[in-house]
């Protein structure tokens, strides 16, 4: 049986057991180091907000276990604090608008959205569609993108992510299925025309966050 | 968002808390593009840092021990070590003293044969007369001076112990009880005054202080 997360944490503030620490790394780093690549999309800077987040966490569980409240809810605790950090690293190179900060706006930004899409083929390759899919993702607003690496990298909930990003349940739905359905979209189109940059203009996920409309 | 919507996209993630997963005949379109996104995103490999990441941050982890309780087991370490030099360095004195006390020392020429001979001439028999003593001699001087004829009182041959008790005199001792008993009548707050300045002999109607059981 494995042992929990609160185990393998007492496991190493207790009793200095660094493989009990390494094994918490390893249990989670898919999940933090999917989530930080997904935001900035750069592999050697996701390593380093990886390894940021870690010291962090060691530094606070060397103090006192302090903010970190356990109760089965590590990954969210450590999720916060990568999320800080790449949202740090984001602000400092001006690529992220702050979701919260947009808050009372979504449902206009939402409802000017496209519902559907062109039909499905599904005669692309899977592994093909993983890269395809790696780079539409990249092209998803700030906001979608991100609850989309919180839910399939992360695996958090819906719930969990709306307390991450501090909006509501409804709100992280909704950013949810507008980027399923934006992805779609988008796939669909890059296999029709056998180019990945075709998406319309006039799709406002696909501007760059500078030039979004804010309401 | 609508209700429906909401929940056909908790239903497509399991977290639909109720039982009802049908999905409005409206909306079996969305689905299918929701679920197909679904699929491929679940399919995507995961992605992992590289190994050196996890190195560093093991490293780290090893290197916070020297925290709080990092410090204390250090400590504890170096207590059990200072304990281990200092039991090493007396068993080494001790094994050191004991060579040096065990081990035979060589005579000096000179004085070859000799060390018996001159005892007598180094240890004179004590004058069984009784000297009054200065009382502005200290009493340090005192036993400086006498301590030599201690010391070689005691290598004296036993032959000449048997030949000579000339010192048990009695008188002399009978000076030191009365200065005993002259101790045991005088009074805490009294001056201290030396053995030497107390009168031998007690003056008549003085008080005796404590009587021993014996006197009695």
């Amino acid at each position: 049986m494995h042992p929990t997360d609160e185990e393998l944490i007492s496991a190493y503030v207790e009793r200095r057991d660094e493989r009990a620490f390494q094994s918490l790394v390893e249990r989670h780093q898919e999940r933090i180091f999917g989530y930080l690549l997904g935001m900035v999309r750069d592999y050697d800077v996701a390593n380093d907000l990886f390894q940021e987040t870690f010291f962090k966490i060691i530094a606070v569980l060397q103090k006192e276990r302090g903010r970190y409240d356990g109760q089965g809810r590590f990954l969210q605790w450590a999720m916060r604090i990568a999320r800080n950090g790449a949202l740090d690293f984001l602000r400092s190179r001006k690529k992220w608008v702050d979701p919260i900060s947009r808050e009372g706006d979504e449902s206009g930004f939402w409802d000017a959205l496209p519902d559907d899409g062109p039909a499905l083929d599904d005669r692309l390759h899977v592994r093909q569609q993983w890269d395809r899919l790696a780079m539409c993702i990249e092209r998803l607003a700030p906001e979608q993108r991100e609850v989309v690496l919180l839910r399939h990298e992360a695996e958090m909930t819906f719930k969990e992510i709306a307390e991450l990003t501090g909006v509501s349940i409804n709100t992280a739905l909704g950013r949810m299925r507008y980027a399923l359905l934006n992805l779609r979209r988008m796939m669909v189109s890059a296999d029709e025309e056998n180019a990945y940059v075709s998406v319309p203009d006039a799709v406002p996920m696909m501007r760059p966050v500078e030039q979004q409309v804010l309401r | 968002m609508s209700e429906e919507k909401k929940n056909l996209l908790l239903s497509l993630y399991g977290e639909l808390d109720s039982d009802d997963h049908r999905v409005d005949s409206r909306l079996q379109r969305e689905a299918e593009q929701l679920r197909y996104v679904k699929f491929h995103l679940d399919a995507r490999p995961g992605v992992r840092p590289t190994p050196e990441s996890i190195e560093a941050i093991v490293h780290r982890a090893a290197a916070a021990d020297s925290g709080p309780a990092g410090i204390l087991m250090e400590t504890r370490n170096g207590g059990l070590r200072l304990v281990k030099w200092a039991v090493r360095l007396a068993a080494t004195m001790l094994i050191a003293a004991v060579a040096w006390i065990a081990w035979p020392k060589a005579p000096d020429p000179g004085e070859t044969g000799s060390l018996l001979a001159t005892v007598p001439e180094m240890a004179p028999p004590a004058s069984t007369e009784y000297e009054p003593m200065n009382a502005t001699v200290p009493l340090a001087i005192v036993a400086t001076t006498e301590a030599p004829v201690v010391r070689e009182r005691h290598i004296t041959p036993p032959a000449a112990v048997e030949a000579s008790p000339g010192w048990d005199d009695t008188s002399e001792l009978l000076a030191i009880q009365r200065r005993l008993e002259m101790l045991g009548a005088m009074e805490w707050d009294e001056p201290p005054v030396p053995l030497e300045q107390l009168p031998t002999r007690i003056p008549p109607g003085v008080n005796r202080g404590v009587i021993q059981a014996r006197d009695q």
